[in-house]
């Protein structure tokens, strides 16, 4: 019994080691992602309508789904995940498209 | 128990049967206080051409009913018996988080004071209607001093929502009795476990278009009074709007379904169904609100979509009450006095549903919109459906909270003359369909005369009706006679236990098994007192009383502040000393581990989360909630930037390098609180205190960074006056505060870990907040990509 405890606990370990790299990692990518960003919006490429939009829910995502564990997660959680951003941007697209057309 | 040991108990309870009393009673009191508002506004209208409320009176009198009795009164009473049935009914002891609950509690009842004390405000009390639709909710149009106690009372609201709403979640999903499937639960477990993921993902709505409203009243900005500010504040008060009258309806739809199956002696019909069925009525429900917006001109694809799903969404409701009535056939019919209830619920329920089909075609909607129809609908629905059930529900529950029975006679009588005075009150609006809302009078010519006085007299036998419940359960509590534990025969496990429960509600664990819920003793033995409940320490806490208190005090002095009213700022000053003080001494209690309550989680089922620790589920949980509050503000950003091509882009108003930089900041703040997450996790402590600091460095680097660049903003001569910079502003604002109470808790963290090493559940907490600090990393590049580029 007790050995198999050990196992778990090697397992475990090697799991939070493996997170930590993977976030570290993370760091830089998401870092090159807002630098990015930064520069396609200063060269004018990046400016506004859908992919800015893309561009910018694509690196809060990434930012979440490594930051907040839920790439490590249990379906749950992930299921979870996806409705929130499914309710998120139904009130974006409900804010954008449920506009008045006429004065 | 003596006096002071009693007030003790009430006031610092953290027991989840206490509670829901407390939730209860409150309810109650707040049903008295709108229930009153409702017969004034009723007396003016009775008759043509009346003169006993002025126009400002009644317009204070049906906004401030609206308002208490949706938030104060119907969800209240429904979570007063979701607190004190939901543990209880699932095998738990107690909720996942006690403390917090008495904090949602103390919350709830301080904000509804804030409200209340509007009236005493020089301008009077909020009266821009329950729906507060701009620009009506602005400064300009409403300058009584009231409506801000209004605002805040309804924040504190929302953040005694968000607790409770975080707590039930992990609750349902973590501590059902081992054995105990989801789809076995009783269905008032399954109605408020939809409710509370609406709240979860609807009331952030209403809290970003309340604090952007806070901008507007008090710091000068003009977020709706702008041209397009009214078609703002729809979206963001309908995106919560539609999903809040599901969550008033479904606890008490569901209880009643319950009640159906016990005194009809027969298993509900399609089960599997009916859960079904409320799931795709709360997902549906987050894309229908636009039904509210027919007459503001938008787009007309967009409202031929909304009004689509509108219809759509009645097949759910439809479905749920074929199903109640078919599994009445055939059983053995009991007609007790919750029975009846029950039944009167669904009747008045298909009434309603089916006026708001009508309501769901927009030509037909801009005809009956805003006028006396539309009140007889949601009142049908409202009330009729929730409350009879939930006044069903206090029958139906009285004898287990008390062991004593009520007296069945006067029950009955209750359910008759309130039924008749409902039906009085409301069935005549539908014939007012041409009397608008929101008037406060009217010509005789009209006609409208004699309907209105039918609905007044309807009202008065209607609320009267209910001095007989009050009077025949008072009198019961103590003189009723004693009853065991099951009267009904019902099957839900709140039914095997003592009445009253006790304390743990099982003394020993509880496991279910085919069906049956078994207590299992540790030794086999009778066990003593509380020797084989898992609870350890202290169970009275003051903090949740002074930590609602503190902000109650401070935003009362706030509002009179504005007001110019005297003693402000000592209430303000004592308010902030209180809360201080409160923070403190819960997070004191938490160092020396001093208020411990978990049951062990091996004899707990936890599907889908088995291997998640119940503070880092209710931190996804209150982060879900939380995503949709940003979104709502981000959201509110870009509308304005589209809707005003005036407005300049975040290119020109900020500094890109600064942003650029503090969102990098943050960003690593994340990185070194995620590695001192896994440092607690590793047993490694060095790299948890090195995380701590590093990130706690970072995070406020990110504070001063990004507060330089708003300088630089606001010194280039941009105000709050343009509503893309108040809209920004505000988003900045509220994720500063957010990162600045992370910071509180990681300051304690880095503290105890330091003092005390990983004691008790010190590494989950790390996890949990790196949860959060990733969250706010996120956040931050969101505000990045719109508020700065966009
Ligand atoms: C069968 C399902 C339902 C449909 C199709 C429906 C449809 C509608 C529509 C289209 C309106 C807009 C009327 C207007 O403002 O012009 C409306 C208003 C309203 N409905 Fe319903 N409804 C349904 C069920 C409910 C339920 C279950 C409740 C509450 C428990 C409810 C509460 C309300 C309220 C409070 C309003 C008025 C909001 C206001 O302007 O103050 N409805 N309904
Ligand atoms: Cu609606």
């Amino acid at each position: 019994m007790a050995g198999g405890e050990e196992r778990i606990d090697v397992v475990a370990r090697l799991r939070e080691r493996r997170k930590l790299l993977w976030a570290v990692a993370s760091g830089f990518i998401a870092s090159g992602l807002l630098v990015a960003l930064a520069i396609g919006a200063v060269t004018g490429s990046l400016t506004g309508g859908l992919p800015l939009a893309i561009a910018v829910a694509a690196v809060t995502l990434y930012i979440a789904a490594i930051f907040m564990d839920i790439v490590w997660e249990g379906w749950g959680v992930q299921l979870f995940t996806v409705i929130t951003v499914i309710i998120v941007s139904l009130l974006f697209l409900n804010m954008i498209f449920g506009r008045q057309v006429m004065p | 128990m003596s006096s002071t040991l009693q007030i003790k108990r009430w006031l610092f309870t953290t027991n989840h049967k206490d509670v829901g009393i407390l939730y209860l009673v409150t309810s109650l009191y707040f049903f008295i206080i709108g229930g009153t508002l409702a017969l004034l506004f009723r007396i003016q209208l009775s008759v043509p051409e009346n003169d006993f409320l002025d126009a400002a009176k009644f317009n204070q009198a049906i906004t401030n009913h609206g308002l208490i009795m949706v938030f104060w009164f119907i969800s209240p009473l429904a979570f007063a018996f979701a607190n004190y049935f939901v543990p209880i009914q699932i095998g738990a002891k107690d909720m996942a988080f006690p403390r917090l609950n008495a904090l949602s509690y103390w919350l709830l009842l301080f904000g509804g004071l804030l409200v209340i004390a509007g009236f005493f405000m020089p301008g009077g009390a909020a009266d821009f209607g329950w729906t507060a639709y701009a620009p009506l909710n602005t400064e300009t149009y409403t300058p009584n001093f009231g409506a801000n106690l209004t605002a805040f009372g309804l924040l504190m609201l929302i953040a005694s929502v968000t607790v409770g709403t975080v707590n039930f979640l992990v609750t349902i999903f973590q501590l059902r009795a081992k054995g105990y499937k989801m789809l076995g639960l009783p269905m008032f477990v399954w109605g408020i476990f939809f409710t509370v993921l609406m709240m979860l993902w609807a009331f952030p709505s209403l809290q970003a278009g309340l604090i952007l409203l806070a901008a507007d009243r008090i710091l000068g900005a003009t977020i709706f009074e702008a041209p397009k500010g009214a078609i703002l504040w729809d979206h963001l008060f309908w995106f919560f709007g539609h999903p809040e009258v599901y969550i008033v309806l479904f606890p008490g739809l569901a209880l009643a379904l319950d009640m159906i199956s016990v005194f009809s002696r027969r298993p509900l019909l399609g089960r599997k169904v009916i859960i079904a069925a409320f799931g795709a009525a709360a997902a549906l429900s987050f894309g229908v609100y636009a039904h509210h917006m027919f007459m503001t001109g938008i787009n007309l694809q967009y409202l031929k979509f909304h009004m689509f799903t509108t219809e759509l969404i009645s097949v759910p409701f439809g479905v749920i009450t074929i199903l109640a009535i078919l599994s009445m056939i055939g059983g053995a019919i009991k007609l007790t006095t919750p029975m009846l209830f029950a039944l009167g619920s669904i009747a008045v329920f298909i009434i309603g549903g089916f006026s708001g089909v009508f309501n769901s075609n927009p030509v037909l909607d801009i005809a009956n919109r805003g006028s006396y129809w539309v009140v007889a609908h949601f009142h049908y629905v409202m009330v009729g459906a929730a409350l009879f059930a939930l006044f069903g529900g206090l029958y139906y529950w009285f004898p287990k909270m008390t062991g004593r029975m009520y007296n069945e006679t006067l029950g009955k009588i209750h359910f008759i003359v309130s039924f008749i005075g409902f039906n009085l009150l409301y069935f005549p609006m539908f014939f007012l369909i041409d009397m608008p809302r929101r008037i406060y009078t009217y010509p005789e010519w009209t006609g409208w005369g004699p309907l209105n006085f039918i609905a007044t007299v309807g009202g008065f036998i209607f609320g009267l009706s209910h001095l007989i419940m009050f009077a025949n359960l008072l009198y019961s509590m103590k003189h009723g006679p004693r009853v065991d534990k099951n009267p009904w025969g019902a099957w839900s496990y709140e039914w095997v236990i003592e009445s009253p429960p006790p304390e743990y509600n099982f003394e020993g664990i509880p496991v279910v098994q085919g069906n049956r819920l078994m207590v299992l003793m540790a030794d086999g033995a009778k066990p003593a007192a509380h020797a084989h409940n898992s609870h350890e320490g202290e169970h009275l806490s003051p903090w949740p009383l002074l930590i609602s208190l503190g902000p109650f005090l401070f935003l009362l002095g706030l509002g009179m502040w504005i007001a110019q009213a005297k003693f402000a700022l000592p209430l303000m000053v004592a308010g902030a000393i209180i809360s201080a003080y409160a923070v403190y001494g819960w997070f004191r209690d938490d160092f020396y581990e001093r208020f411990k309550l978990e049951e062990p989680p091996e004899y707990k089922e936890r599907w889908p989360f088995e291997s998640i620790h119940r503070v880092k589920l209710g931190m996804y949980f209150f982060l879900f909630g939380d995503a949709v509050f940003f979104a709502g503000l981000i959201g509110a950003y870009i509308f304005v930037r589209l809707e005003a091509p005036t407005t300049l882009p975040g290119l020109v108003t900020h500094n890109i390098l600064l942003g650029l930089i503090g969102a990098l900041l943050m960003l690593w703040s994340a990185v070194f609180m995620y590695a001192a997450a896994r440092g607690a996790k590793l047993g490694d402590r060095t790299l948890t205190l090195a995380g701590l600091a590093l990130s706690i460095v970072l995070g406020i680097a990110y504070l001063v960074v990004t507060g330089l660049d708003w300088l630089g903003t606001f010194s280039a001569g941009f105000t709050l006056a343009d509503p893309a910079i108040a809209t920004s502003a505000v988003t900045a604002l509220s994720h500063a505060l957010h990162l600045a109470a992370g910071l509180l808790v990681a300051v304690y963290l880095l503290l105890k870990v330091w003092v005390r090493g990983f004691t008790g559940h010190v590494p989950d907490t790390i996890d949990s907040l790196a949860v959060y600090w990733g969250f706010l990393a996120a956040v931050t590049a969101a505000i990045f990509g719109v508020t700065y580029i966009f």
